[in-house]
């Protein structure tokens, strides 16, 4: 079913990808005062629920790493636990799918709604849909989707992607969003957000009735049972798994846990996460389609397990924690760095720290070489992160092999060159730098250097534009007060000198 | 879709071939060696109640104040008749004009002891009146005493033993007022336990189970919490204790 | 005891007040300070912007000095005023190759970041300091995330004379720094810093304090861009202060 001269097997794909472009994202961002306003709140606010939501919590440490294992030993045995879930499902009456790319997937689902005559298709919200580009294959093949996740219907209006792996419009004001939606449905729109939400409400009630199909992700797939569970606050997902004849689920292959036992501490962990709430308002167990004496319920289930780069990243232990990931967010409210410019800098459906590690990862270093960079590796997100991910590890990871141009994965060399050129540039300050330090003689010489061009630039502050990495400081920070000495060169660091016992190297 | 099977499978297995051997072979410059998974303890706690056995004061008491904080409301009861009186005066507090209903043998007994004052839907109502209907009675398969959460649990009625299931779910999700009728020997302390008391009874697993717990909500505008999106805006539990 | 100061690269060329205060302290509390002036860098920057072949020159040379000093120098532990640089002894572990990598680990258990190592292993809290002035502390995130240094600046910060510490609630928030990241993204970076300063300001301190010299770099640069009236102090610094408390200092 793969079309011809779609990406080679292993790789993958990610819909609308331009992480290329973050370094002319993130100076857009920045100066978007409504935003950063925007950003502040939110995710002040959704830490200060985590936190809260925690402290209840005794054993946290030990849920967490229960969490961890329930999902690093998934990962080590995914070829059966895949195999086991698919007998399963099959027999419960599920038809299983298996899309190794994006594209596999998309027309696997454009069959399925060809095959039905479906016209409109509800969506509960799925960060893979996003991934595969769904949507757009969907409106090309002449089926209207519509999201009916809150946040995600209004991004969806406004012809935006999600910014946030949750809250999906969390950089959009209130005000923004009724005028949105006055202008979409084109009538006036109450002021605050109950009303807005009646609005939505009643607005997709008629779409979720009319509907053939509906689409869904999945939290969580049980191999043993062959079920897979959706958790959600809002109920859309209930209404889109039982409402129209047939629901589709897509899901990454990493989603699968061994166990139906496994979910407890998952679901315990990821609301808490999440949102802060103890529990999220609804958990769906979906085990197969309604029997032939119920009233209500799909009469088809279709899942479709996902590579799409996946199972590349368990070739090494780093990068296999990555696929741990319940998609909870907590590392993007607690990011200083998704803090300052929100997710669509990122330019990947994949944003704040998991998105710099996840998107290169899936999508190849060419294509988003620049987003392990967007960290100051203060390791906030692997803190909060209720799987124990090593963000920071695996950023440092793929910046290595940034640097190194990829040579040792295959991949194809980066083909951004402005960012190649940008790592040109900092290797030879690199090797200027390890030369300098190669010697304690050279250090003592660039240091004195370097405290001479700080006193030259603090009095002429212009010249720092042509002062190389200085020129990037000076954007709004005074440049270090030069001392005038060096520690060494004082009387106290000559009193402690150890006498050298060995002749230099 | 077959060759996708094998692909993904085939690349699977290398991968975790070629992760094994570099773990045996060291990583000369990688990043330091990820934790080793630690084993998987002992299997999930026995639930300390189990649904059939009569609940205690205690397990009644917390699942009241866990819906509470969840924003929904519990009524305890302790006859069918009180059950009857509470959903009577639900029903009126709302001003609810027409009711939906499953077909479950307790929420018959009890919608007949309802005095009235409004239109009673059949169970095989057509959804489009069902989209109409300002209030839908129905089973809870299990109450979850820490959370507050109720069990609708689909299925073939006819067919069940043990647990309640219910061949309707509409009827718990179109309305936007949802009371659930809970037996308290269905109760069970934690929502693992409700997991595992799902398949207990039954083997195999209802086509659909889900958990609620509290009215349906969203932060999806400035993170300001509103009750009520999809599904219903008001979740009402009536605790038979007497059952 | 005798110790082996590793004062890193940032503070031997920009804070040498700093590093003479780190010594003082340590000399304060009974210990024998020796300093091998052949030592310059542990290799972080160049780590962390992912060029190992830059790094591993610099860290190497780093961890076979140090090693030498604790094995044959008679050096009992490596004191380092900073928590940034004792973190990157663990990764030179994984960084360095077979002997090299052992002495990494060898350096990296000898190795305590400045507070750590008085209250963890001298057990010193009180270090007989006096520093007039309101102050917030700044947790730097490898030595609080990597390190687990959390209470030991506090304790040691609380018993200084007259000094009165202050919570900020961003306490924990990265400064922004981040090496190659304060200009590679300089707004991001900035926008970073202005999340403390705007707090601190309220806060009315005269100081933030913190055991990174490159914070202070960063946390500096920024309030004196913004005409801010706060400073920034390196941690030693208030330890080895014997300033005259007037007034009624606690």
């Amino acid at each position: 079913m793969t079309a011809p001269g779609s990406e080679s097997s292993g790789a993958g794909s990610i819909h609308h990808l331009h992480a290329n472009q973050f370094d002319d994202l993130v100076p857009r961002a920045l100066a978007n005062v409504e935003l950063r306003g925007a950003l502040a709140k939110a995710t002040n606010t959704i830490r200060n629920r985590r936190a809260i939501a925690l402290e209840g919590i005794d054993d946290l440490q030990e849920l967490r790493s229960r969490a961890k294992a329930i999902k690093t030993e998934a990962l080590a045995h995914l070829d059966e636990h895949l195999e086991t879930f698919e007998r399963h499902a099959t027999a419960n009456g599920i038809k299983v799918h298996w899309a190794a790319d994006a594209e596999t997937a998309r027309s696997i689902v454009l069959d399925i709604a060809r095959m039905n005559k479906v016209e409109l298709a509800v969506k509960a919200k799925s960060m893979v849909s996003e991934e595969i580009g769904l949507n757009d294959a969907l409106i090309d093949a002449g089926v209207v989707p519509v999201e009916t996740d809150l946040g995600e219907w209004i991004v969806q209006l406004a012809e935006e992607p999600p910014s946030h792996i949750l809250a999906p419009a969390i950089h959009k004001r209130r005000r923004e969003i009724r005028d949105l939606l006055a202008r979409v449905l084109d009538r006036p729109m109450p002021d605050d957000a109950a009303g807005l939400t009646e609005v939505a409400r009643n607005e997709l009630r008629e779409r979720f009735a009319q509907a053939d199909l509906g689409i869904s992700g999945a939290n969580f797939l049980v191999a043993e049972t062959g079920s897979f569970l959706l958790i959600e606050n809002e109920g859309n997902i209930r209404l889109t798994t039982s409402l129209p004849r047939i629901h589709v689920a897509v899901a990454g292959i990493e989603k699968i846990v061994a166990r139906l036992e496994d979910l407890g501490p998952l679901v315990r962990i990821i609301t808490r996460s999440a949102t802060g709430q103890p529990i999220s308002c609804y958990q769906t167990l979906v085990t197969g389609p309604k029997t032939s004496l119920e009233d209500d319920g799909p009469e088809e289930i279709h899942l479709i397990l996902l590579d799409n780069g996946r199972s590349k990243l368990l070739e090494d232990d780093l990068t296999a924690e990555t696929l741990r990931c319940i998609r909870c967010s907590a590392c993007l409210n607690v990011c200083p760095v998704y803090r300052q410019i929100g997710g669509h800098a990122y330019g990947s459906v994949y944003p704040g720290p998991i998105g710099a590690i996840f998107t290169p990862l899936i999508a190849g270093m060419h294509a988003a070489s620049q987003l392990p960079g967007a960290s100051s590796l203060c390791g906030a997100c692997r803190e909060v992160c209720p799987v124990d991910i090593d963000i920071p590890g695996v950023l440092l990871h793929l910046r290595h092999r940034a640097a190194e141009g990829d040579r040792s994965t295959g991949d194809r060399p980066m083909s951004d060159p402005r960012t190649m050129e940008k790592n040109r540039a900092m290797r030879r300050g690199f090797r200027l730098w390890r030369w300098a330090m190669g010697s304690s003689r050279r250090f003592q010489m660039f240091g004195a250097i370097g405290r001479l061009l700080a006193t030259v630039v603090s009095r002429v502050p212009s010249l720092a534009r042509h002062a190389g990495p200085l020129a990037g400081w000076t954007d709004g920070r005074a440049v270090p007060r030069s001392p005038g000495r060096s520690f060494r060169s004082g009387a106290v660091a000559r009193r402690l000198r150890l006498e050298e016992q060995n002749p230099r190297r | 879709m077959s060759d996708d099977r094998s692909t993904i499978l085939d690349s699977i297995r290398a991968s975790l071939a070629s992760a094994a051997s570099s773990r045996t072979a060291g990583r000369p410059h990688g990043p330091p060696p990820a934790i080793a998974a630690p084993p998987l303890t002992s299997e999930v706690t026995v639930p300390a109640v189990h649904p059939g056995e009569p609940a205690s004061i205690r397990a009644i008491t917390e699942f009241q104040a866990a819906l509470d904080r969840a924003q929904g409301v519990c009524h305890r009861v302790t006859s069918d008749a009180g059950a009857a009186d509470a959903l009577q005066a639900v029903i009126a507090d709302l001003g609810v004009r027409r009711v939906a209903r499953s077909d479950d043998q307790l929420v018959i007994e009890i919608l007949e002891r309802v005095i009235g004052g409004f239109e009673l839907l059949p169970p095989d109502v057509d959804r489009a009146l069902l989209l109409e209907c300002g209030l839908g009675v129905s089973r809870a398969t299990i109450g979850v005493v820490e959370y507050g959460t109720i069990v609708l649990s689909s299925g073939d009625a006819a067919g069940a033993e043990g647990l309640p299931t219910e061949r309707q779910r509409l009827v718990s999700l179109l309305p936007e007022t949802h009371v659930a009728i809970l037996a308290a020997t269905d109760l069970v302390d934690t929502w693992d336990a409700a997991l595992a008391a799902l398949r207990l009874d039954s083997r195999r697993l209802p086509p659909t189970a889900t958990f609620a717990t509290g009215p349906s909500r969203t932060a999806d505008i400035e993170l300001e919490l509103v009750l009520g999106v999809h599904g219903p805006k008001n979740q009402h539990v009536i605790l038979l204790e007497h059952r | 005891m005798r110790i082996a100061l590793f004062v890193t690269c940032l503070m031997d060329q920009f804070r040498p007040d700093a590093a003479e205060a780190t010594v003082s302290v340590l000399e304060h509390c009974g210990c024998e300070v020796v300093f091998d002036p052949r030592q310059t860098c542990c290799g972080q920057p160049a780590f962390n912007a992912g060029l190992h072949q830059e790094a591993i020159p610099v860290c190497r040379g780093a961890v076979r000095l140090l090693d030498e000093q604790i094995t044959r120098g008679g050096c009992d532990a490596i004191v380092t005023p900073s928590g940034s640089c004792a973190a990157m002894f663990r990764h030179a572990i994984g960084l360095l190759d077979g002997e090299d990598a052992a002495a990494a680990k060898r350096v990296s258990e000898a190795t305590y970041e400045l507070s750590e190592f008085l209250v963890r292993r001298l057990q010193r809290i009180d270090v007989g300091a006096s520093w007039p002035g309101r102050v917030a502390w700044h947790d730097a995130c490898h030595g609080l995330r990597e390190l687990g240094i959390k209470r030991e600046p506090r304790q040691l910060l609380e018993a200084v004379d007259g000094l009165e510490l202050v919570e900020s609630a961003t306490c924990e928030r990265c400064c922004g720094f981040g090496g190659t990241f304060s200009v590679n993204l300089p707004g991001v970076s900035v926008g970073m810093a202005d999340d403390k300063i705007d707090e601190l300001e309220t806060l009315g301190v005269d100081a933030i304090v913190s055991g990174d010299a490159s914070c202070l770099m960063q946390l500096e640069g920024r309030l004196e861009a913004r005409g801010s009236r706060i400073r920034g102090v390196h941690l030693a610094e208030i330890l080895a202060a014997r300033e005259s408390v007037t007034g009624n200092g606690s």
